[in-house]
C-alpha cells in the first residue's frame, strides 16, 4: 500500500500576493498582474505587457544576508521556501533534525543568467568571465542555491518540462514519498520574467498583442484571445507523508490524491492529437485518485490565452471528463497573472487550496463570448460559490507535455 | 593610478560582491577568516579586480590572494607590467 501525501503549507511568491490568502484574494476581486513591462525594455517587440512582481525585494523573506550567488529566479524560490516553512511550521530546529527534500520545476531557469555571463566573457573576454554567474548558469541553480540557503539536506531534484515543469515537480514529489523515500519534500516550480525569455516568446508570435490585432490582454477560452501574457512567480508546498504530518500535529490543507501525465510527440501540430494528450493525462491523473469523472467538482484551467493551447484544452478536458462537463466550474487564473511557466502550476495549486478553504471559485477575467464548439461551463469573471471535494488542475504545454493533478479535501486522521 | 584609488575600487567591488557595508572592509581584511567568504566569492572578487583594471593575473597568483592588502598589491604589480 502506498503511503498518502498531504500539503502541510505553501509558500508563495507572485504579482499578485506573498501568499495564497493574498493570491486568492487579487484573483477574487478581479485584480490582474498585466501591466507594461518595467523590468527592462519592450522598445521594437510586439507586445509590451508582463506580470512581473513589482519592486520584489528577497530580504524582505530571507534577511539581510549575500544575495549576489542568487540570481533572480533562485531569490524567487529561496524567498518561496521560506514562506513556505513559515506556513507548515517547519522551523529552523525541525530541518536540523529532519531531512526535507527540494523538487523544483521551472522552465528556464538561469537562461539570464547564461545570457549575462555569456555578454561579458564576449564583451571582455573569457579570462573576466563571472566565477559566480558560470555556478548558476545550470537549470538546477536554483535548487542548490534554495538548499544552500535553508540548510536542506534530503533529495534535491529539478524537473523541467516546459510550462508543466511545476506541477510535474510535485507530481515527482508525490511519488518520492509515497515510495517511502521521504518523508518531507517541497515542490513546486518558478521562473522568472526577463529580456531573453520575453524576446523568444515575442518573436514566436505567441504573446498577446505581438501580432497587433485584438486580444489587448491574455483572455482564455475567449474567442478574442490572440496570445498570452508572460509573467513571474515561485510557488513551493510542502509535502508531507500524512501520518508524519498528523503526527507532528500539522495543519493539513488537502491530500494529493493522484496524477497523470502524457506527451504529445506532434508537440499541437495535430490537433486530434493534442487533444489526446490532455485527454490521457487527465484520466491518468483521475485512475491514480480512484476518482470519477462526475467527482471533480472544479478545474483549474492551464488557459491562458493561447489561441491553439486553449482549444486544445477545452476539447482534452471534455474528452479526458467523458463530456462530463457542462456543468464543471472552470477558472483559468493566467488571465490575471500571466503564463508564470514553472511556476503556474504550483500557483494553481496554492489557489485551488484557498478555493477548498473558502468556497470561492475566482472567475475568469474579461472572458466575454466563448467559441462555439467548446463545450465547458465559461461563465465569465464572476465568481463562483462551490463546494470542493476535489478539484482537479491543468498544466497544457506549448511543446507537448501534459500533467493533471487532482487535489482532494484531507480527511486524513 | 594611486594605491588608495586601487584600493577604493576593490572594496567597492567586495562591497557589491559580498553586500557587506563598506566600512565594515578593512585593508587587512582575511576574505576567509574576517569577512567569513567562500572560495567562489573570493574568486569572483579577483576576477572583479581584473576586469576593473583590465590586468590579467596567473592562476598560480589568483590562489595567493587572502586579503583586502594582498590583492591591491598583486592588481599594482600587474598594472605595473602591463604599463611596461
Amino acid at each position: 500500500m502506498r503511503n498518502r501525501v498531504v500539503i502541510t503549507g505553501a509558500g508563495v511568491v507572485s504579482s499578485l500576493g506573498d501568499s495564497s490568502v493574498s493570491l486568492q484574494s487579487s484573483l477574487c476581486s478581479g485584480r490582474s498582474a498585466i501591466r507594461p513591462v518595467e523590468l527592462f525594455s519592450t522598445a521594437g517587440l510586439g507586445c509590451p505587457l508582463g506580470g512581473e512582481i513589482s519592486l520584489f525585494d528577497a530580504e524582505k523573506y530571507l534577511g539581510r544576508r549575500n544575495l549576489r550567488p542568487l540570481d533572480r529566479t533562485s531569490r524567487l524560490v529561496s524567498s518561496a521556501a521560506q514562506l513556505a516553512f513559515e506556513d507548515s511550521g517547519w522551523s529552523e530546529v525541525m530541518r536540523s533534525n529532519e531531512e526535507v527534500g527540494l523538487v523544483l520545476g521551472t522552465m528556464f531557469c538561469s537562461v539570464h543568467t547564461i545570457s549575462e555571463f555569456d555578454r561579458r566573457a564576449v564583451e571582455a573576454g573569457p579570462a573576466y568571465a563571472s566565477p559566480m554567474d558560470f555556478s548558476n548558469t545550470v537549470i538546477n541553480a536554483a535548487a542548490g542555491q534554495t538548499a544552500i540557503v535553508h540548510n536542506l539536506r534530503g533529495i534535491n531534484s529539478t524537473i523541467s518540462t516546459g510550462t508543466t515543469s511545476g506541477l510535474q515537480a510535485i507530481a515527482y514529489a508525490t511519488d518520492v514519498i509515497r515510495s517511502g523515500r521521504a518523508k518531507a519534500v517541497l515542490a513546486g516550480g518558478a521562473d522568472e520574467m526577463c529580456f531573453e525569455s520575453f524576446f523568444g516568446f515575442d518573436r514566436a508570435g505567441l504573446l498577446c498583442r505581438s501580432d497587433h490585432r485584438a486580444g489587448d490582454f491574455p483572455i482564455p477560452f475567449d474567442k478574442r484571445r490572440n496570445g498570452f501574457a508572460l509573467g513571474e512567480g515561485a510557488a513551493l508546498l510542502m509535502l508531507e507523508e500524512a501520518s508524519f504530518a498528523h503526527e507532528r500535529g500539522a495543519r493539513l490543507l488537502a491530500e494529493i490524491a493522484g496524477h497523470g501525465c502524457s506527451y504529445d510527440c506532434l508537440q499541437g501540430d495535430d490537433d486530434g492529437a493534442a487533444v489526446a494528450a490532455i485527454a490521457l493525462s487527465i484520466q491518468r491523473a483521475l485512475n491514480d485518485s480512484f476518482t470519477l469523472p462526475h467527482e471533480i467538482d472544479c478545474l483549474s484551467a492551464s488557459a491562458n490565452g493561447s489561441r491553439l493551447g486553449d482549444r486544445h484544452e477545452a476539447h482534452g478536458v471534455f474528452t479526458g471528463l467523458n463530456g462530463q462537463t457542462h456543468k464543471l466550474p472552470i477558472t483559468a487564473i493566467k488571465s490575471m497573472l500571466g503564463e508564470t511557466l514553472g511556476a503556474s502550476g504550483p500557483l494553481q495549486v496554492a489557489a485551488m487550496l484557498e478555493t477548498m478553504r473558502d468556497g470561492v471559485l475566482p472567475g475568469i477575467q474579461c472572458l466575454q463570448e466563448v467559441d462555439d464548439d467548446f463545450a465547458l461551463d465559461l461563465a465569465g469573471p464572476d465568481n463562483k460559490e462551490i463546494d470542493v471535494q476535489a478539484g482537479l488542475i491543468n498544466s497544457v504545454g506549448i511543446d507537448g507535455h501534459c500533467c493533471s493533478l487532482v487535489l482532494a479535501r484531507c480527511d486524513v486522521n | 593610478m594611486s594605491t588608495e584609488e586601487i584600493r577604493a575600487t576593490i572594496k567597492k567591488s567586495i562591497a557589491n560582491i559580498t553586500n557587506i557595508n563598506l566600512e565594515e572592509i578593512t585593508d587587512s581584511a582575511s576574505y576567509k577568516d574576517d569577512l567569513q567568504l567562500d572560495s567562489l566569492t573570493i574568486l569572483e572578487i579577483a576576477v572583479d579586480a581584473e576586469y576593473q583594471f583590465q590586468v590579467t593575473i596567473p592562476d598560480d597568483v589568483l590562489s595567493e590572494i587572502r586579503t583586502v592588502d594582498d590583492t591591491v598589491r598583486i592588481v599594482q604589480q600587474h598594472l605595473v607590467l602591463a604599463v611596461a
